[in-house]
C-alpha cells in the first residue's frame, strides 16, 4: 500500500493550477459567445441607449438609417425651455381627470442633418413616460365638431424642415433651415403627477433625456 | 441461425427504442415549451395585469352590423364585440385590437383585420379607456369561446397573454347567435370616469 505523498506541489488543485486559472476566461468567453441576440436583437431594437442630460440642456449623436437604407449622423442639441401646466393648448386640452402640460423646448442641429420624426415624452418619477400626441386629449370646445388630432408630432420647422427621407431618397429642403428652432408641444398625464424629465427620441436604441427647468 | 440470446438482444433493443421514442413524440418539445406564451386566466370583470398593461373584458354585446366612422360593415354570421378596459402602466400606448383572438373551443380563431377601421388608444400610463373589439364568427363558435389578448405582437409569442373566459353558455350563444341589430363603435377614444 502506497501512502500519497502530501508535498503542496503535487495536490490536485497544484497540477491542474493552469485549467483552473483559464477557466475563468473561458467561462467569459462562453458567455460572451452567446450574447449574439442581446448585442444583435435586444440591444439595437429597443430604447437602451440612455443618454442624460444631467440638466434641462444636452445632445444627441446618433448614426441612424434613414428611409432610402443609407446610414447618416445627426447632432440634435435640445434645451428644455419650459414645463408648465395648461388648460388647453390650440384646440386641445386634457379629458376630465388629466392634466395638459405646455413643452417648449430649442433643438439645434447643423443644417444639412436629418431631423425631422422625433417623439417627445415627459417622464415622472416613478419612471413612467407620457407622449406627445394624441393620448388624453379631448377638444377644448365641447361644442367644436371639427376637433381632430394626429398622433404624429413636428419636430422641425413646417417650411424649412431640412433633408426629409422620401421612399428611395432624401428630398431637400424647399428653404433652408434655421440653425436653431422652437418646438412646442401638448402632454397629458393623469392628474397629480409631476414631470421630472423629458425625452426625446428619434430611432432606437439612442435617446436623450433631459430634466426639467427648476 | 442467429441464438436465442441474440434474438432477444435484438427484440429488447427494439423494443426500448420503440418505448424511448413513444416517451420522445409524447413529451413537448423543449423549444415550444420555452417559446410559449405566459396565459393569465381571468373571467369577464376581472382585471388583469400583463407586462405593460391592464386589461379588463367588461362585456359581450353582438349583432349582423357594426358602425364606425359612418362605416358599416355586414355579415352573413355574427359579429362579437368584446367591450374591454385598457389602461398601460410604464408608457403611452396602443392596444392594437388586430392582435387580439377569439378562440373557439375547438380551435379555431377568429380575429385580425376588422371590415371597418378599429382602434384603441394611444392612451397614457393610469389613463384607462374602453375600447369594443369586433369578431366576425360563425354562431357556431360561440359557446364556451375565449378571449386571447397578449402583450406583445402575437399571441403565441413568448409574452404575457390574457385568455378570458367570456362566460358564454349554450343559451347565452343562442342570444348573441340570433342578434340582428347593429353595434355602434364610438368615433372617439373613451376615457373611463375616474
Amino acid at each position: 500500500m502506497t501512502t500519497p505523498t502530501a508535498a503542496p506541489d503535487t495536490t490536485w488543485w497544484r497540477r491542474n493550477r493552469l485549467w483552473l486559472l483559464l477557466l475563468l476566461p473561458l467561462l467569459l468567453l462562453a458567455l460572451a459567445a452567446s450574447s449574439f441576440r442581446l448585442v444583435t436583437l435586444y440591444r439595437p431594437w429597443s430604447w437602451s441607449g440612455r443618454v442624460v442630460a444631467h440638466g434641462p440642456t444636452g445632445t444627441l449623436s446618433e448614426d441612424f438609417m434613414a428611409s432610402d437604407g443609407q446610414t447618416y449622423h445627426r447632432d440634435v442639441t435640445v434645451t428644455v425651455d419650459s414645463v408648465q401646466p395648461v388648460r388647453s393648448l390650440g384646440e386641445d386640452a386634457a379629458t376630465p381627470g388629466a392634466q395638459l402640460w405646455r413643452v417648449d423646448l430649442t433643438l439645434a442641429a447643423p443644417v444639412d442633418q436629418i431631423v425631422e420624426g422625433c417623439e417627445i415624452l415627459l417622464v415622472d418619477a416613478a419612471g413612467r413616460s407620457y407622449r406627445a400626441g394624441r393620448a388624453g386629449k379631448v377638444a377644448a370646445d365641447p361644442t367644436n365638431r371639427f376637433w381632430s388630432i394626429n398622433d404624429e408630432i413636428a419636430c422641425v420647422p413646417e417650411d424649412a424642415p431640412g433633408p426629409t427621407g422620401g421612399l428611395f431618397q432624401i428630398e431637400p429642403s424647399p428653404l433652408e433651415r434655421p440653425p436653431s428652432w422652437p418646438v412646442t408641444v401638448g402632454v397629458v398625464t393623469p392628474d397629480g403627477v409631476e414631470p421630472v424629465g423629458v425625452i426625446v427620441r428619434w430611432q432606437m436604441p439612442a435617446y436623450l433625456e433631459l430634466a426639467t427647468p427648476a | 441461425m442467429p441464438s436465442r440470446a441474440a434474438l432477444a438482444t435484438g427484440v429488447i433493443v427494439v423494443a426500448a427504442l420503440f418505448v424511448g421514442s413513444t416517451i420522445n413524440a409524447a413529451l413537448p418539445d423543449p423549444n415550444s415549451v420555452f417559446a410559449a406564451p405566459f396565459e393569465h386566466p381571468a373571467a369577464i370583470g376581472e382585471p388583469v395585469t400583463l407586462r405593460d398593461g391592464i386589461v379588463t373584458v367588461t362585456g359581450l354585446e353582438s349583432g349582423r352590423e357594426i358602425l364606425r366612422f359612418n362605416e358599416v360593415a355586414v355579415t352573413e354570421a355574427v359579429f362579437l364585440v368584446v367591450q374591454l378596459t385598457y389602461e398601460p402602466t410604464e408608457e403611452t400606448q396602443v392596444l392594437p385590437l388586430t392582435v387580439l383572438r377569439v378562440e373557439a373551443t375547438d380551435g379555431r380563431q377568429y380575429g385580425g383585420q376588422a371590415p371597418i377601421s378599429t382602434g384603441c388608444g394611444p392612451t397614457p400610463p393610469g389613463l384607462p379607456i374602453a375600447c369594443r373589439a369586433p369578431f366576425e364568427l360563425p354562431p357556431d363558435a360561440l359557446p364556451g369561446a375565449r378571449l386571447l389578448i397578449p402583450a406583445g405582437a402575437s399571441t403565441t409569442q413568448m409574452d404575457d397573454v390574457a385568455v378570458i373566459d367570456l362566460g358564454i353558455d349554450e343559451a347565452r350563444a343562442d342570444a348573441l347567435g340570433a342578434a340582428t341589430g347593429r353595434v355602434t363603435i364610438p368615433d372617439d377614444t373613451v376615457y373611463v370616469g375616474r
